[in-house]
Parts: structure tokens; sequence; C-alpha cells
């Protein structure tokens, strides 16, 4: 066991087998991460602020109750939602030392990353076929750009998923390796409450008063 | 291997799952069959947020892992989530507080509240009808595309294109610089003055581009080169007008040797004539009518139109391309939109003639300038001041807020067209619209109906002659042309008396000639 100078009581749950010798006993990763996570809530919060001041100024449409689909918008966010599951798992597996099925569960995760981005192009080139684009008013900027942005998230975060997966055949991976895992588990985590938010804030709330 | 957590499981991760899944259902039930659940838009609204922020701790804390890791990562989180969620909530204060609200349109009740001072931001209660239009930003203004009007300000361009006036496309050889006669100081200009402008009430001619009047200038050098004034050849001059576009290239290849451009001319001449027959029947007919009608006038008039004009052509083009010469004569509404002289011939030869004679006397008195409208029944306008000037200090200095066809944004700037008359019809309007560019203005008014309480820039850094170009412009452009009464151009003079005596936005607005 290692000393640890401020002993708190999480802490114990952390004297595992791969710690180091820290005082946080917490790996630079994950602090490097959800440092990195933290800043990403500035710069979504911006965006989503953005959305929010723009919103109801736009003189021309379309205008977001003409184009957003809440059933599709549901199921993809319902997608993404289980892609989180999945990758909980995957980390899980890892960290059991199970690889077939923490290849399994990454490629799932891959697999519905992938079908919500399906989701996002098949909205997007949707949207500029009835008319809205970046340029087209200030929903169509401040939502691309909002909504754009997280796909790009989650693009990087799919790559990223992808990369490991494929690692695990190059070199043999075990549980000393569950911490690469678990950073960009916690990105991906991130993507979907990031998504989570946004489908409330632009989606749900602008069809209250509205009904189907 | 992660030890001593409860919720270490697969179990319980699918538990979380289930009960994500489960609140996303929820979440797409109130919305899409909102009313069978809730018929409370409020309590709708509220359920959205709670559910969407327990699904967000579900995922942070379960998924994460956050709950039972270090608390270090909790402390990194939250503070990039407090800081995050101040920024959002400042801006959100920020931007739908009132100073936003400045830009609302609000509508009087009653014509008793028009003028009511004082601040109306979030006024909603007292006289005021709030009217909730959607908002418009600078920001938007600048990043949408070309308004509607812009485009349509190019058409009249493009209408004369050669190819859509199924004209034979004639090519003239370059001139060279040197063969060119050198002083033609006679001709050099009094550029600014003299630049004449025909006004039409036809909304189509009011657009003007600067470009179609260069290409009109080519072609009337022709005409000039070649004829004296005669009646017969009046009438060519009003064909070649017509044709315009065709020798555009004359223009961008310069200077050519002279006596090929005679030769030119006087084939351009003769397939012009060879071709009269084609020409619309109206321009071709009246404008004979009306040189018979009046033979001896019309010659009077357009001698000295068309030394004038030749004074304004030499400046607009280049210094060395002097012996090109202009005249634009004006056939027909279309093409009566060139901003430099212009004779229109009427339908009515009995209108020609009176408007000739009226004509005649302003040209007298005021740098050749002639304008012949449609009907008799329409006022003719005779105007003297540099439109092209005008055009372009309204574009460097007025566009963005009253935009390119005056019709400002509604409940943020208000309309220069149908409105600028009004004031100008007043008594003291001259003035007073001089006052207004000059020292701007700030303060409650109203506009085609609209309220309006903003500001307007004092442009008084502008020289006297582009103030009064800005104003003549916006006083004969967007059909304004048709609602001033007695318009005669704004001079520098009176900019510069207005000058004289110093005054602040709200004085100006204190002098407003209407309510």
């Amino acid at each position: 066991m290692v000393s640890v100078a401020h002993g708190s009581g999480h802490d114990e749950h952390h004297d595992t087998e791969h710690s180091e010798h820290r005082s946080t006993n917490v790996d630079d990763k994950k602090i490097l991460m959800w440092a990195f996570l933290a800043s990403d809530c500035m710069f979504f919060g911006a965006l989503i602020v953005t959305y929010l001041v723009y919103k109801g100024r736009s003189l021309v449409g379309p205008y977001p109750i003409d184009v957003l689909d809440i059933p599709l918008t549901t199921v993809s966010t319902f997608v993404l939602l289980m892609s989180s599951f999945l990758m909980v798992l995957a980390l899980d597996s890892i960290k059991h030392n199970d690889i077939p099925k923490f290849r399994l569960w990454t490629l799932g995760v891959c697999l519905f990353g992938s079908i919500f981005l399906g989701f996002q192009v098949y909205e997007f080139s949707h949207f500029v076929d009835v008319g809205l684009t970046l340029q087209q008013n200030l929903f169509g900027t401040t939502f691309f750009t909002l909504t754009g942005t997280h796909g790009i998230h989650v693009t990087i975060g799919v790559i990223w998923l992808l990369s490991i997966l494929v690692t695990s055949y190059v070199r043999p991976m075990t549980s000393k390796d569950a911490v690469y895992v678990e950073v960009a588990g916690l990105y991906w985590h991130f993507v979907d409450i990031v998504w989570i938010v946004i489908f409330t804030i632009v989606y749900l709330v602008e069809f209250i008063g509205v009904p189907a | 291997m992660r030890k001593n957590t409860n919720h270490g499981s697969a179990q319980f991760y699918l538990l979380i799952a289930i009960v994500l899944g489960v609140i996303t259902f929820f979440e797409f039930a109130f919305v899409e069959w909102q009313g069978m659940l809730f018929n409370n838009d409020g309590l709708i609204l509220w359920s959205l947020y709670i559910l969407s922020i327990i699904k967000f701790f579900l995922v942070v804390m379960f998924f994460m892992h956050l709950y039972g890791d270090h608390k270090l990562l909790t402390q990194l989180f939250t503070a990039g989530m407090v800081v995050g969620s101040i920024t959002v909530a400042i801006m959100l204060m920020l931007f739908t507080a009132d100073n936003m609200n400045r830009y609302r349109v609000e509508q009087p009740v009653s014509a008793s509240s028009v003028g009511h001072g004082g601040d109306h931001g979030g006024d909603h209660g007292d006289g005021h009808a709030a009217i909730e239009i959607p908002e418009r930003s600078l920001a938007e203004t600048l990043s949408r595309p070309a308004p509607k009007s812009q485009q349509y300000a190019l058409a009249p361009r493009e209408s004369l294109d050669a190819g859509s006036l199924n004209l034979p496309s004639i090519s003239l050889p370059a001139i060279d610089q040197g063969v060119l006669p050198a002083g033609n100081s006679s001709m050099e200009p009094e550029v600014m003055e003299t630049v004449v402008t025909t006004v039409t009430t036809q909304p189509a001619t009011t657009v003007i581009t600067q470009p179609v009047v260069q290409e009109v200038q080519v072609v009337e050098t022709v005409t000039t080169e070649v004829a004296p004034v005669t009646p017969t050849e009046a009438t060519m001059t009003t064909e070649t007008m017509t044709t315009t576009t065709e020798v555009v290239t004359t223009e961008s290849t310069g200077d050519a040797d002279l006596a090929a451009l005679r030769a030119q001319v006087e084939a351009l001449r003769l397939e012009l004539e060879a071709m009269e027959n084609e020409l619309p029947s109206e321009v071709a007919t009246t404008t004979v009518q009306a040189v018979q009608a009046t033979p001896a006038q019309t010659t009077t008039v357009t001698t000295p139109v068309v030394t004038e004009t030749v004074t304004t052509t030499v400046t607009q083009t280049a210094p060395t391309s002097a012996e090109t010469a202009a005249i634009a004569t004006t056939a027909a509404a279309t093409v009566g939109a060139a901003a430099t002289a212009a004779v229109s011939a009427s339908t009515t030869p009995a209108a020609v003639s009176e408007t000739v004679t009226e004509s005649m006397t302003e040209t007298v008195t005021e740098t050749a300038t002639e304008t012949v409208t449609e009907t008799a029944s329409v006022e003719t306008i005779s105007v003297s001041f540099d439109s092209e000037l005008g055009n372009s200090a309204y574009m460097g200095n007025c566009l963005a807020c009253h935009q390119m066809n005056g019709e400002g944004i509604p409940g943020a700037f208000p309309p220069l067209k149908g409105h600028i008359t009004e004031l100008y019809n007043a008594e003291g309007g001259r003035d007073y619209l001089v006052q207004v560019v000059l020292y701007g203005l700030q303060g409650e008014i109203t506009a085609g109906g609209m309220t309006y309480n903003g500001m307007m820039t004092a442009l008084g850094n502008l020289d006297d002659d582009t103030i009064a170009a800005i104003l003549n412009h916006e006083l004969t452009s967007w059909g304004n042309d048709a609602l001033v009464n007695d318009f005669s151009p704004i001079t520098a003079e009176e900019v510069a008396a207005q000058r004289a005596t110093p005054l602040t936005a709200q004085e100006v607005l204190a002098n407003r000639v209407i309510q």
C-alpha cells in the first residue's frame, strides 16, 4: 500500500495494483482529461448561450419548429446514451482482463457513435434541402455551429476508440492499459452529456406548446 | 480492477442505462403527446429541465465514475461547470435584458402616445402594446446574403446585355493614346457640378448602376462624332442609345486609332439605321413624332445638352481619351437609368413639347438637365447634382442601416423610402434633413407607422458636396422622386449654412418638422 499524504476516504478505492507513487494517487492522464472536459464545459457553454441569445431572432425561415424532428432525434439520443452504456461495459471488461468482450463493446461504441453521426448527417442534409444553411438565418448559424461542434467531438471520439481497438490487435492489452480506455471513455461520456443538454435545450423545449 | 464499489457490476450499469432510456422516452412523450399528460407548458418545461439534469448527473456520476473517484477530479470538473454556468447566466442576462428591448417595436396605442419620451426598454405596461416581432441584430444583417433589392439593382444592367438585345457585335480597334488630340481643354470638366441625372418616376429606372452609364458613353461618342444635330440625327441618336451595351468592349480597350474609329462609327450608324424598324416600335415612332412635332425646339435644346454632357463624360472616362465625348439619350424607361444627361422621349408629342420647353428654361439656369417623363400626367422633375457621388456615398455611409432599398430595418432603423419625402415636403424640411445628416438624430421618432428610439450617427465629417449628394440621392431614389413636391437639389451651400450653427443630436430631434 502506498502511503497517501492526505488520506481521504475515497482514496482507498484507488490503492490498486497499478497505483503510482504520488500524493493524489490519480493517473495524470485522467487529471488531464478532466481538466480538458472542464474547459470543454465552458466551450460548449459559450456555444449553447449563443444559441439561446439568438433564439427567436431569425427574420427568415426555416425556423426551428419547421425543421426539427423530435422522434428522429429521440432515437439518435437513445443511440448515443446506449453507446455510453457500451463504453462503460468495455472499460469494465478490460479492467477484468476480458479482452474479447472489451473488443466487442468498443466496437459497439464505435458503431453506435457512427449511427448517431449518420443521423446527424441525414438531419443536416435534410435541413440544407429545405433551405436552412449556415448563412440562412441566425438559427442556421447558431444551430449548425453548436451541433456541428458536437458532431466533431463525436467523430474524434469514434476515431480515438477505433484506434484503441486496433491497438488491442497490434499488441496485447491487459488491465494495465485500462487507463487509456478510461480516459477515452471519459471523453465519450462527456460528449454524451453535452448531447443530453443540447437535446433538451435545442430540440425538446422548442416544441412546448406546439402539439405534434 | 475496481473494488468495493456497489456500482461496479455490469448489472448496475445496465440499470443506469435503462433509467437513462426511460427518462429519454418520457422526455419524448412529454413533448410529443403534450396535453395528454400535462396541460401546463411551464410544468412540461421544468420537467424537461429536471429530467435532463438527472440524466446528466447519472452519466457523470456512474458512467464517468466521478462518484467514488478522487475528489480532485470532481473539483476540477465542478470548477469548469461553475465557470461555464456563470458565463451562460451572465450572457443570458446581458442579451435578454432591457438594452435588447431598445430595438423592440412598440406600437403606440393612440396617436397621443407618440412622442412620449423616456425609457421604453421593457416598458410594456403603460400606453404601449409591445409587439413581439423577431428582433434583428446587426450581426444578422451582416451575415445574411445580399438583399433582393440589391440583386434587383443589378438587373437592368444585365438586361442591357448585347445578347439579350439581339444586336450584332461590333468591336472597335484600340485607339493609340498618342493619336488623340492632346488638349481638349474646352471639354475639361467641371465634373462635380455638371453631372446630370435623369429622374423618372419609374421605379425601375431609379435603380441606377454606374457601369451602365459608362457603357452608354461609348456609344454616344459615336453619335457625337458623326452627327450634327438635326431632327433625323436626333432620332438616330435615340436609337443608338437603345443599343448601348454592345460596344462596351471599346471602353476597356481604351484608345483607338481615330480614323478607324470613325469608319467603324459610320458602319455602326448604317447598321443602326437598318435596324431601325426592328427596334421597339414605341421608341422609334414616338421619337420621330416628337421631333417632328417640335423640330425647332428639339434642335435648340439638344445642342447645349450635347456640350454639357461631353464635359461630364470626359471626366468619367480616362483623362487620356479626351476625344471620347458622350451624350446619353434615354429613349425608354429601362435605359433611362443612365446617371448622365438624358432626354427621354414621351409617348405624347404634346407632352414632349411642353416639357422640352420647360426643360429648356432649366437648362439655361441650371446646367443642362432635361427629363421628359412617360406620360403627361406625371410631373417632370429637373435635377442637377452628382448622383454618382450620392450613390457611392450612400453605399459607404448609409447602406448598413437604411439598406439598399431605402426601407431601413423595421423596428431598428427607420425607412428613407416614402419617409424622407414627408420631411422634405414639410416646412423647413430641407434644412432639417441637412441637420440630421450633419449632426445625427437621437430620440423617439415615428416613421412609416413605426416608432423608433435609436440614434443616427452624425456624418458631419463628410464634406458639403457629399452630404448634399447623399440627400439628393435619397430624395430621388426608391420612387421618392414621385413623392417630393417641387424638388430642387439640395446644394452644398445649404449644407454649409447649417454647419454654421452646430447642434446636438437631441437638438436636431427638437427641430423635427413632422411628428
